[in-house]
């Protein structure tokens, strides 16, 4: 058995553009081999229709955009309770701090550099770091190159200070979406292991998604 | 002149493609693609490394040679491809396989990959 086949897999950030079918891309999800996702949609949770595969699961995440550390504070204390997952979208150096000291926000997807600082605080306040593959595929010559160095610099100190951390494509069509093998392909060009990419996309995302369903109370308390 | 003895060959493994495309896109256009995608990613010194040739295509189907080695660059290669001419496509590994007969019969006009 493989370590891709092992533990459920979860594509973490999809958002889908305005005129593709949900159904679609999960169903091209499911044969890719993932057993869920979160989607990211700023109105109301998706709804399953039956087009969805019945065993595929469906969750909901809130993309946080904010130019602030006031605003992320004042957004994530709105958002939270109404979705699985808050996902804050980094920019500057003070929204990526504020971002990573709220124990509200789930994932940080930020946009360049994190440093020790971000990294320890993320650590500690079990926020996720993102690294979005989309990135990779998308760009080309400097701009790929730039990416590339720039996930190495966070992968180090992901690994350094123990910060969880997810991969994604962030996938707004059926066809950006690439297979769990693919994937860890794709991380291994900045350094990542394979069993890493694996935990990326199967562990992380199971531990979010239980951390902010209805029932849980602390860590490894759980209403049953 | 005596043929090259099977211990000198470079190993090979075959790995079966399955694409996903708004329009089908031609043999040529996709090796070319697949090509210029791994070259930008590793150069053109780990192209030729990794010992590219492409035996099949059918527009949603795919039988590309590597070396062993290389299979996971390869596969970065194959994730990288975006789009043909502004055509949406994507690909991905299915199976890999030791001759191209396995790999045809395992995983061709199979709808459930299950295995990989």
């Amino acid at each position: 058995m493989s370590v891709f086949t092992k533990n459920p897999l979860y594509e973490i950030h999809v958002r889908p553009e305005s005129g593709q079918s949900l159904e679609q891309m999960a169903v091209i999800a499911k044969r890719y081999g993932y057993a869920g996702m979160i989607v990211a949609t700023n109105a109301c949770k998706p709804e399953r229709t039956e087009a969805i595969p019945p065993d595929f699961l469906l969750y909901h995440s809130a993309e946080l955009n904010a130019q602030s550390a006031s605003q992320v504070r004042k957004k994530a204390q709105l958002l939270h309770g109404k979705t699985d997952c808050i996902i804050l979208r980094g920019g500057s150096e003070t929204v990526n701090r504020a971002g990573v000291e709220n124990r509200l926000i789930d994932i940080l997807s930020p946009s360049g550099n994190i440093n020790h600082v971000l990294a320890k605080l993320a650590s500690n306040n079990n926020v996720a770091i993102e690294f979005d593959l989309g990135a990779i595929i998308h760009t080309e010559g400097p701009e790929r190159c730039e990416v590339l160095s720039v996930y190495r610099n966070n992968l180090k100190l992901v690994r350094k200070y123990e910060v969880l951390f997810v991969i994604t494509t962030t996938p707004i069509s059926c066809y950006d979406f690439r297979a769990p093998r693919e994937m860890a392909a794709l991380a291994m060009l900045f350094g990542m292991k394979r069993e890493e990419a694996v935990y990326a996309m199967s562990i992380v995302p199971r531990q979010i998604i239980e951390q902010r369903s209805p029932n849980f109370i602390t860590a490894g308390v759980k209403l049953i | 002149m005596k043929i090259l003895p099977p211990t000198l060959r470079e190993k090979k493994r075959y790995l079966a493609l399955e694409i996903i495309s708004e329009t089908r896109a031609s043999r040529n256009q996709f090796l070319k693609e697949l090509q210029y995608s791994i070259a930008s990613l590793v150069g053109d010194v780990g192209l030729s490394e990794s010992g590219l040739q492409l035996l099949y295509f059918d527009g949603r189907f795919a039988i590309v040679r590597c070396v062993p080695k290389k299979i996971w660059v390869v596969r970065a290669g194959i994730a990288a491809i975006t789009g043909i001419n502004k055509i949406r496509i994507a690909a991905r590994v299915v199976g890999i396989g030791g001759t191209v007969r396995s790999v045809t019969e395992k995983y061709k006009d199979k709808k459930n990959y299950t295995s990989q």
